[in-house]
C-alpha cells in the first residue's frame, strides 16, 4: 500500500494551489461579489482547460479516467485554497454518480458536458441516508414517468447547476428508491439560494408536481440504494479532503503568525506552551491526511466494506479533528481571527461544513463500530 | 435568607413580565443581534425601576443587592429573554469612575450612564498591543489645556454606537511601559475620529477600528493622574472577568439545547436521543454546576474582582459557553449549515428555511470564538493562575 501520495499525484495538488494562490483572497471576494462571479466563471473555463473537471471521469467520455487517489489531492487543494467553486456537487457527487449508475445514453449525454465545464450539477440528500435530515419529497409513477412533491432544504450547488440529481423514495406501500436527474427549471420546481456559512451556494429546492419523464430516471430500487450510498460516501472523503487541506493551510498561517508577532518582547513562537499547542496542530494534521490518504487508495479497491469503514475512520477522525486545529488557529492568532479581515476563520467555515453536509463524525463513528468487529485488521 | 430570597425572585419575575416586550424576548432567545434601540430600550426600562446599575454601590445609583439576590437576578433575566445590556459603561467606566473619578466626572457621567444618555466604547487594544496592552503607542502630548491625541485602537466593540470612549494613551516613556500611560475621556464627537467597521466572522458589524489624528481632549478630562494610569486600569479589569462566566445564559443555552435537541431528528430520531449527543450535553451540564458553585464562592471572598478565582472563572466560563455554542449549532444539523445574513439581525421576513431559530446558530458559535480572546485571553489567565501557584512565595502546593 502507497503510505502517501506520489509524485504525480502531489504534482496535482501543486497545480490546484498554485492556480488558486493567485485568485483573490476570500475576504477580498466577500467584499466584491460581482467581481467575484466573473472570476468564477472564468476559473470552471480554466478548470476545465486544465482537465481538472474530468479527472475523476472516464476517458471515454473527455475524462482523464482518474481515481479518489488522484482527486484526493486536488480536493485538498481546494480546501486549502477556500475554493467556493461547485466542484463537489458537480465532479464527485454529480459525475462520479452518472459514471457509476447511469445509463450509456446518459453518461454519453452528460459526462462529456462536465468534463467541459459546460454543466454543472447538484445532488440532493435524501432522508435515510447520512446528512438527509431535510428531505420530506416523495415520487408517484404515473404514465410516462413519475410526479415528484416535496422539499429539500439543503442543496450544496443548487443555484449553479443546470442538472439536478434528487434522491427520493415512491410514495406507495413499497417506497421503493429513486434517483432522477431533474431539470431546475422544469415547471414546479423552485429554488431559493443562499450561501453556507462557508460561502459556497446552496439552496432549498420545492417540488410541486415535478414530472420527470421514464428516461430521467438514473437508477431504482437497489440499484439507486447502491448509488446514494456510493456517493454519500465520495462526498464524505471529498469533505475529508476539504477539512484536510483547511487544517493544514490554518497551520501554515499560524506558524507565519507565531514567528513574526512579538508581545511582552518576545516572538510568541518562542512560548514553550504555544510552541507545544502547533506541535499538537501538525500532529493532528498529520494523522487527518494520513487516514485520508488510506481511504482514498480504498475507495479505488474493489471491496465495498472496507471503502466504507476506511471513509467512516477518515471522517469520524477528521472531523472534529479540523475543527480543534482551525479553532486552535484562532485562538493563536487572537482578535484578528475573529475578523473577516484575514482567511484564518474562514477555515473553520469550511471544516464546520466539512463535518457535517454527509453525516456528523458521531454518524460516521458509530457506522465503523457497525462495520467491522473490534480489533479486525482490515488487510 | 429562603423567604425573602424567594420573594424577591417573585419580585424580579413580575417586573420581568411587566417591562419585557414579548418581541424582544423571543428575539433573544432566539440568538438575533440587537439593534442599538432594542438593546438601550431595555436599559432604560431597567433604570426606571432603580436596576441597571446592579454592581454599583447604593451611593451612586446601585441597588443595594446582596451577592444572592444579584445572582437571583441575572438568572431570571437570562431565563425571561432578557437582553444581556450593552457592557462598557455600566461595568468599566462607570466602576473606574466610582474608583478614581473626580467628583466633577463622577456628576457629569455617571447619571448618565445609567440614564442610557451616554453609550461608552473602549480604546485599549492596539494592532500591537493585544495581550501586551502595556506595549500601546496612541500617544498624547500636553498643549494649551488639552492632550492632543494620534494614534489607533482597534477591537473597539460598538464604537460604531459609542458616544464616548475611555482611551488609554501614552504620555510618556519610561523605564516601564506600565508608566506613562493615561486615561481620557473622549467626546466621540470630536473633529479628527474615524471608526472603520471590522465585520466579524458571523457578518455583524460588532468591532471597530479607531483613528485619532490631533484629537483635542480637555485635560479635566483625564482620570487619575497623568503617567499613572495603568494602576487604575488593573483594579478596574477584574470584575469583568467574573461577569463574563455569565451562570444565567450558560443556563438559558442549555435549557434551548435541549429543546432544539428534542425537537430536530437524526437519523430518524430526535438528536437528544443519541448518545455521544446527550453525553456531551451532560458533560456541559456539570460543567455549569460545577461553574455555579465557583462565581459564588468569588462572589463571596472580599475583592471579588482581584480574587485568585477571577481568572478561572474567566476561562471555565468562557469554554463552557463555547462548547454550548457548538453543541447548539450540532443540534440544528444541516439547517445549521445555511447562513441568511438579514436573518440573524430581522429574523425571517419570508417563510423560514428550516426550523426558524437555526439561522442564529452557527453564526453565533463563529464569532463565539471571541470570549476566550477578549477581556484577557484564556493563556493570560492561565499564565496568571501559574505565577500565583508556581512563582509566588507561601504557596507550598
Amino acid at each position: 500500500m502507497l503510505a502517501e501520495p506520489g509524485p504525480e499525484q502531489r504534482a496535482i495538488r501543486e497545480a490546484v494551489q498554485r492556480y488558486l494562490a493567485q485568485e483573490a483572497d476570500i475576504p477580498d471576494r466577500l467584499r466584491d461579489p460581482a467581481r467575484a462571479a466573473g472570476d468564477a466563471a472564468r476559473r470552471w473555463g480554466d478548470f476545465a482547460r486544465l482537465g481538472w473537471l474530468g479527472l475523476p471521469l472516464p476517458e471515454a467520455h473527455g475524462g482523464s479516467g482518474g481515481g479518489m487517489a488522484e482527486l484526493w489531492p486536488l480536493l485538498t487543494a481546494l480546501g486549502a485554497g477556500l475554493s467556493l467553486d461547485p466542484y463537489l456537487p458537480t465532479v464527485v457527487l454529480g459525475g462520479l454518480t452518472i459514471a457509476r449508475a447511469g445509463s450509456a445514453a446518459q453518461q454519453a449525454r452528460l459526462l462529456p458536458r462536465i468534463a467541459a465545464g459546460e454543466l454543472r450539477l447538484a445532488l440532493a440528500g435524501m432522508a435515510g441516508f447520512p446528512g438527509g435530515d431535510a428531505d420530506t419529497t416523495s415520487a408517484r409513477r404515473m404514465a410516462g414517468g413519475w410526479r415528484i412533491a416535496g422539499h429539500k432544504g439543503v442543496v450544496l450547488g443548487a443555484p449553479e447547476a443546470g442538472l439536478l440529481i434528487l434522491g427520493t423514495r415512491g410514495a406507495a406501500a413499497q417506497a421503493e428508491p429513486l434517483l432522477l436527474l431533474v431539470d431546475p427549471l422544469a415547471a414546479g420546481v423552485t429554488l431559493r439560494a443562499y450561501p453556507l456559512i462557508d460561502g459556497r451556494m446552496a439552496a432549498e429546492i420545492h417540488l410541486d408536481d415535478v414530472d420527470v419523464a421514464a428516461d430521467a430516471v438514473l437508477a431504482e430500487g437497489e440499484a439507486a440504494v447502491i448509488a446514494m450510498e456510493e456517493a454519500i460516501l465520495a462526498g464524505a472523503l471529498a469533505c475529508v479532503a476539504e477539512a484536510v487541506g483547511a487544517m493544514e493551510a490554518a497551520l501554515e498561517r499560524t506558524i507565519a503568525h507565531l514567528r513574526q508577532r512579538r508581545q511582552f518582547g518576545a516572538r510568541l513562537a518562542d512560548q514553550q506552551a504555544l510552541r507545544h499547542r502547533v506541535a499538537d496542530m501538525f500532529i493532528a494534521c498529520q494523522e487527518c491526511a494520513a487516514l485520508g490518504w488510506r481511504a482514498a487508495l480504498a475507495f479505488d479497491a474493489p471491496d465495498a466494506g472496507m471503502r466504507r469503514m476506511a471513509v467512516a475512520a477518515a471522517l469520524a477522525h477528521a472531523g472534529p479533528a479540523a475543527l480543534r486545529v482551525c479553532e486552535e488557529a484562532i485562538q493563536l492568532h487572537g482578535a484578528i481571527a475573529i475578523t473577516d479581515e484575514i482567511p484564518v476563520g474562514h477555515y473553520l467555515k469550511r471544516a464546520v461544513v466539512a463535518e457535517r453536509l454527509f453525516g456528523s463524525a458521531d454518524h460516521w463513528l458509530a457506522a465503523f463500530c457497525a462495520a467491522g468487529a473490534p480489533g479486525a485488521r482490515p488487510d | 435568607m429562603g423567604n425573602a430570597l424567594d420573594a424577591f425572585r417573585t419580585e424580579v419575575r413580575e417586573f420581568l413580565q411587566r417591562a419585557l416586550p414579548a418581541g424582544l424576548a423571543s428575539r433573544v432567545r432566539a440568538g438575533h443581534t440587537l439593534s442599538r434601540d432594542e438593546l438601550m430600550g431595555w436599559h432604560r426600562a431597567l433604570h426606571r425601576q432603580g436596576w441597571v446599575a446592579m454592581h454599583w454601590p447604593p451611593e451612586h445609583g446601585g441597588p443595594g443587592w446582596s451577592i444572592a439576590q444579584k445572582y437571583v437576578f441575572e438568572e431570571e433575566c437570562a431565563r425571561a429573554g432578557a437582553p444581556g445590556l450593552i457592557p462598557m459603561g455600566l461595568t468599566i467606566i462607570g466602576p473606574l469612575l466610582i474608583a478614581f473619578g473626580s467628583a466633577e466626572q463622577q456628576a457629569r457621567f455617571l447619571p448618565r450612564i445609567r440614564d442610557g444618555s451616554d453609550i461608552w466604547c473602549q480604546g485599549w487594544s492596539e494592532p500591537d498591543a493585544g495581550s501586551d496592552l502595556a506595549g500601546l503607542r496612541c500617544r498624547a502630548r500636553r498643549e494649551d489645556g488639552h492632550y492632543v491625541v494620534t494614534g489607533t485602537k482597534i477591537w473597539t466593540t460598538h464604537a460604531q454606537w459609542a458616544d464616548w470612549c475611555m482611551l488609554l494613551v501614552r504620555t510618556a516613556s519610561m523605564g516601564r511601559r506600565q508608566d506613562g500611560i493615561t486615561i481620557l475621556l473622549v467626546d466621540m464627537t470630536l473633529p479628527g475620529i474615524t471608526i472603520r467597521p471590522l465585520p466579524s466572522l458571523d457578518g455583524m458589524h460588532v468591532l471597530n477600528e479607531l483613528h485619532f489624528d490631533a484629537v483635542r481632549v480637555p485635560v479635566a478630562l483625564r482620570v487619575g493622574e497623568e503617567d499613572r494610569g495603568w494602576p487604575l486600569l488593573k483594579a478596574t479589569v477584574g470584575h469583568e472577568r467574573i461577569l463574563n462566566a455569565d451562570v444565567g445564559r450558560c443556563r438559558a443555552m442549555l435549557e434551548r439545547l435541549a429543546i432544539i435537541a428534542r425537537r430536530e431528528r437524526r437519523d430518524g430520531r430526535p438528536v437528544i436521543e443519541h448518545g455521544a449527543f446527550r453525553q456531551r450535553m451532560a458533560r456541559a451540564e456539570i460543567r455549569l454546576l460545577a461553574l455555579e458553585t465557583l462565581v459564588l464562592r468569588a462572589l463571596a471572598a472580599p475583592d471579588p474582582a482581584n480574587g485568585p478565582d477571577a481568572p478561572l472563572i474567566k476561562i471555565r466560563g468562557t469554554e463552557l459557553q463555547q462548547e454550548i455554542a457548538w453543541l447548539l449549532s450540532d443540534a440544528a444539523g444541516s439547517y445549521g449549515l445555511p447562513y441568511h445574513r438579514t436573518v440573524l439581525t430581522d429574523g425571517w421576513t419570508d417563510a423560514p428555511i428550516g426550523p426558524p431559530d437555526a439561522a442564529t446558530l452557527t453564526p453565533f458559535y463563529l464569532f463565539w470564538r471571541k470570549a476566550s480572546i477578549s477581556a484577557g485571553t484564556n493563556e493570560i489567565m492561565r499564565n496568571m493562575i501559574a505565577r500565583r501557584l508556581l512563582d509566588e512565595p507561601g504557596h507550598a502546593g
